[in-house]
Parts: structure tokens; C-alpha cells; sequence
């Protein structure tokens, strides 16, 4: 079994994750195991989901099914057929997102860099860019805290911080040529898709979140940055929350609500539009830095 | 439960001008709609309703594995929706590995069937996708033609197979177990009221027709035309000029070369002829 830190979190895990020295303590086992068919009070349900209290089941078919417990333990069946990275790859996805929610985390669909001793977020909706941007400022010497969730909550003085994540990217053929590197240096996400995993520098501590910025695209030339305010902020960190629609059924509402609130005060937001197919991602990541200097 | 409308059609086929007017439709403003806010329904094929439809993120998973969980993202978004929504769809109509169809008819009230002359779907299919008229040739005539499937990086949207013109028509026209009205582009403009009324009946609303012939007026091409130039177009590919370019019928004869307009025919004659674009061998438009 292997030990290590994920989020603040220390995972006693069958399956290899890129974390970091772990405490003493165990906090979540990750093991293989037989899933059930159903859980026992489901209270919100999706074309791949179940969620009730303390319990979420995912499945997907002819690759694995995931049952995440009490924020306590992570049980994969896998299918024989899958590959043992596409377990761990998925295993990154959802059932952290459903773990974290049952921790009292907010899993945010978003990279992290630091920035000036802050964690900067980068979030949007799948296909804005979000690691491609991330990686860039990691080549600029920015260290990445987390990429695709980031673990938000407010520590024990009610600052809002984002907890360490993966030690690694993960970045599509293109992105990893944007890079200026060889994709064929790095090792595939998953054996069927042209995504690799790309290791990063990244912190050890939970770092206090100063901003976010929400990424989108448009057809139009040059990049337009505007702030995003009052309830529009907690609507936007409902809607960049990985599993928004199941939250509730799993009893996440109130923590959701009480740590979106504590952001939305201490957290600078905006959104952040580029045009659609910009080759030079770099001068999205000047827009943002000039941005956040100013 | 409010079962989803399908505005199915292969690309350029006059499905964004038929949203447009949807949006007027059932917007009843006086003023034209904004195009990029057309809100009638999301693509079939976009992201985001599937990422929070099935909890999972949808780039981690193969395009197969996508198609297996679609019929039960189209189920949710039909059980969960408030009013019918109209999806715009690519996809010609396919069945996933498991032999489900992607569009299941338990989530369906029924399709629009948009389909325009392919002698004038060549050129601006080419146009919209910047690329010459022999790439958009190839395409129409490739039973293996999908958007969106480059595997080195991530798209907005899912692979839709598309097949030749022909099969997208055929598997739209003959397979689904609900009903499909087969709606023309010429006919949108030769004969608009009472296309765009079927039209509208199909998709289950009640409109006036005063309100239907409001609607096709705040919906022109030259409306659209303007609007995109003025402020762009969400739609528009990035690589693309215009995403609104003429808008007419049989421009195909100032855009093929007459050997490229024999291919299509020759490709195509069997559907052509069915839906009414080619009569004793020569094309009708």
C-alpha cells in the first residue's frame, strides 16, 4: 500500500497517487473492492451518479465503479479490461471531488499558482484552457498548487485557503507543445487519450486564496477582464464547484454555502475572456498577472 | 419531464437561422434578438450539460465511453427541464457501442429535420470550416466524416459522427421511433410562412401565425449579417471568417467547378432525388 498527501489529506491507497510525504495519520484508505449495485438513501441521482448523505457511487461503464464513504474511504472495482492509469486518472476525478465534499472541502474545478505568497485560481468550464494556462505560469517560474481541483475551505481563522493538490499537470498533445517540449518525454494520462502527465514544482502548505480568475472564449479579437461582484460571485463558485448538482444530496449545502460566502469576501474575482484558438497563451498569462498587479 | 426537440441537421443547413427564429419565436420582443444569445437549448454534443449531467468530467474519458453515458444525459436533462428544450445536434443519428441510440426516444417529443441542397452545402461548409471546397467535397462524400475528433487536444465539443450527406439524411429520415419533420432551407425561403409554421408545430408550440411572421422578419439574413459584423459571433469557428456568408440558393453554380457539382450529384443522386433537389438527373436549384 502506498502512503501519501493529497489536499491536506493523507491517503493510505492500492493505487499510486501524485501526492506529497504524508503525516502520521491516516486520514482515507483507497482500496479494491466489490461496489454495490445502489446506496441506501439516494438523494440525488445522475446519468453516472448516486449521492445521499455521506455516500456517493459513480460508475462508469466497462471501466470501473467508485464507492466514496464518510469521507473516510475510496472502494474501486474495476473492470479487467481497464488500465490501471485510467483507474488512477478517473480515481483524481469525481470520487476525489465527492471525498472532498464529504471532508468539508470545496473541490473548485480550477488550477492554482502562487502568486506573491498567494494562491491564484484559474477556473472555467472544460476546453477554456485552464491547465495550458497554469502550466505556462509554472514555466515562469510561478509554482503550481493544485491542477483541475482545488481543495478551498477557511482555515482555523477563518482565512480562505487552497490546499496543496496534485504534483502534477495534466496537458493535452497541443498544450504540451505550446510548452515548447515533446509530449512523447512525458507519460500518458491514460493509454487511449493523448494527455500526459506533466510533474510540477508545488508548495507543501496551504496558501490563502487572493484570487480567481474564470476563464472563457470568444470570437472576438483581444482579452476583456471584468470583475465579477456580490451574488454573482457565490453563483460563480457554485458553478465552477466539481459536482454542484449533488452537493445538496450529500448534506455538502450548508458548508458550501457558509466557505462560498467567506470567499466571495476575501477573494478578488473575474472573468477572464480570450479569443477562441489563440496560439500565444503567454499573453494570456501577461493579461492576467498585469491584471492582478494592478 | 418536458421531452427535448431535436434540431437535427447536417452542418450549414440552415439550423442557426431556424434557432435564430426559434429565439425570436419565443422571445415576442419587438426588436431582433441578440444572435449570441440565442439560449435555445445547448448543442447535443457540448460539454458542460454532460459534465454536470453525469457528476464525471467528460475529458477524462474516451469518446466510446462518452456515447455510452449520452442517452442517460439526455434523459436527466429531460426529466429536470421546466420547458421543452430545442438542442441543436450535428450527430447524424448512430446507435453507441452498447447498439442504444445516442438520442433516446423515452427523452425525445420528436425532431426538425433541417437539410439543404449538399451543391450548396459544399462551398460553405468549406467556408466555415477555412478550408478549400475539395476538403469540404471530401467530406460530404466520407462515410467515416466526424467533427470535432482530433485527439491532440481537448474540443468544446464531443466527436459527432456525421457519415456522408446522404447517411446523415437517411439515418435522421429512416431510423428514429419518434417523429422527424423534414424541414428544406430552400423552402425556409421560397415559401417561408408555411415552412417555418410546420416547423414551428413540430417543435410543439402554439404561435399565431402574425407571431410566426413576426419572428422569420426579425430573423433575416441580412439582420444576422449585420449583427455579426457589428459585434461577432459566438458560434463562428475561430479560424473561420464569417459564420453568416450568403445565404442564398444555388450559389453552388458561382462556387463548384462543373466536374466537383457531377461528383456530389453522382454521390448523392438517390437522397437528392428523394428530397426533391434533383429531377431527371439535373439539379432542381
Amino acid at each position: 500500500m502506498n502512503r501519501t498527501s493529497l489536499w491536506g489529506i493523507t491517503f493510505d491507497t492500492d493505487i499510486e497517487l501524485p501526492g506529497r510525504a504524508p503525516d502520521e495519520t491516516t486520514d482515507v484508505t483507497i482500496r479494491f473492492g466489490s461496489v454495490p449495485a445502489t446506496i441506501p438513501e439516494v438523494r440525488s441521482e445522475g446519468a453516472a451518479y448516486q449521492a445521499g448523505p455521506g455516500l456517493f457511487r459513480l460508475a462508469i461503464p466497462g471501466v470501473a465503479a467508485f464507492l466514496i464513504s464518510g469521507g473516510s474511504e475510496i472502494v474501486v472495482e474495476a473492470d479487467e479490461s481497464a488500465h490501471p492509469d485510467t483507474i488512477r486518472l478517473l480515481l483524481l476525478g469525481t470520487p476525489m471531488g465527492a471525498l472532498l465534499h464529504q471532508r468539508e472541502r470545496i473541490p473548485l474545478h480550477a488550477a492554482a499558482v502562487e502568486v506573491d505568497g498567494r494562491a491564484v485560481l484559474i477556473s472555467g468550464f472544460s476546453a477554456h484552457g485552464k491547465s495550458t494556462v497554469a502550466a505556462t505560469l509554472h514555466k515562469r517560474g510561478h509554482t503550481v498548487i493544485s491542477d483541475d481541483i482545488c481543495a478551498v475551505h477557511a482555515d482555523d481563522k477563518g482565512a480562505v485557503v487552497v490546499e496543496p493538490g496534485t504534483t502534477e499537470l495534466q496537458l493535452w498533445h497541443d498544450a504540451v507543445k505550446r510548452l515548447g517540449e515533446e509530449p512523447g518525454d512525458y507519460v500518458r494520462a491514460r493509454p487511449e487519450l493523448q494527455k500526459y502527465r506533466v510533474p510540477v514544482n508545488t508548495v507543501s502548505e496551504p496558501l490563502p486564496a487572493s484570487a480567481m480568475y474564470v476563464l472563457g472564449n470568444h470570437n472576438q479579437d483581444g482579452f476583456d477582464i471584468a470583475e465579477i461582484e456580490s451574488f454573482g460571485k457565490v453563483r460563480t463558485i457554485l458553478t465552477q464547484t466539481r459536482g454542484s448538482g449533488y452537493l445538496e444530496g450529500m448534506g455538502a449545502g450548508p458548508f458550501h454555502f457558509r466557505t462560498s460566502m467567506a470567499m466571495a469576501t476575501q477573494v478578488t474575482m473575474k472573468r477572464l475572456v480570450w479569443p477562441r484558438g489563440i496560439a500565444d497563451v503567454g499573453a494570456v498569462c501577461d493579461a492576467l498577472l498585469e491584471d492582478l498587479n494592478s | 419531464m418536458k421531452p427535448i426537440v431535436w434540431l437535427a441537421s447536417y452542418p450549414k443547413s440552415g439550423n442557426t437561422w431556424f434557432r435564430t427564429f426559434l429565439a425570436n419565436l419565443l422571445r415576442d420582443d419587438e426588436d431582433p434578438i441578440d444572435i449570441n444569445e440565442l439560449r435555445t437549448g445547448s448543442i447535443a454534443s457540448a460539454r458542460n450539460p454532460f459534465d454536470v449531467h453525469t457528476g464525471l468530467e467528460a475529458s477524462d474519458l474516451t469518446q466510446d465511453e462518452v456515447d455510452l453515458l449520452r442517452p442517460g444525459v439526455y434523459l436527466r436533462m429531460a426529466e429536470m427541464a421546466v420547458h421543452t428544450g430545442h438542442h441543436k445536434v450535428h450527430d447524424a443519428y448512430t446507435l453507441n457501442c452498447d447498439a442504444m441510440p445516442l438520442f433516446p426516444a423515452d427523452a425525445t417529443l420528436g425532431a426538425v429535420y433541417l437539410v439543404r441542397n449538399p451543391l450548396d452545402v459544399a462551398p460553405s461548409y468549406a467556408h466555415h470550416s477555412a478550408r478549400d471546397v475539395a476538403w469540404a467535397m471530401e467530406a460530404l462524400c466520407d462515410p467515416n466524416h466526424n467533427m470535432s475528433d482530433g485527439p491532440r487536444r481537448l474540443n468544446p465539443q464531443f466527436r459527432q459522427i456525421l457519415g456522408t450527406w446522404s447517411d446523415h439524411a437517411r439515418s435522421w429520415l429512416d431510423e428514429p421511433p419518434f417523429p422527424v419533420e423534414v424541414v428544406r432551407y430552400e423552402d425556409m425561403h421560397l415559401d417561408a410562412e408555411a415552412t417555418f409554421t410546420r416547423a414551428t408545430r413540430a417543435c410543439g408550440l402554439d404561435h399565431s401565425a402574425e407571431q410566426i411572421r413576426e419572428a422569420i422578419a426579425r430573423s433575416s439574413f441580412d439582420e444576422v449579417k449585420r449583427q455579426e459584423q457589428e459585434k461577432g459571433f459566438a458560434e463562428k469557428m475561430p479560424s473561420s471568417e464569417s459564420f453568416f456568408r450568403k445565404g442564398k440558393i444555388g450559389s453552388w453554380r458561382e462556387s463548384l467547378t462543373q466536374e466537383q457539382a457531377d461528383r456530389i450529384i453522382t454521390h448523392h443522386a438517390e437522397m437528392m432525388q428523394r428530397l426533391g433537389y434533383l429531377e431527371g438527373g439535373s439539379p432542381v436549384f
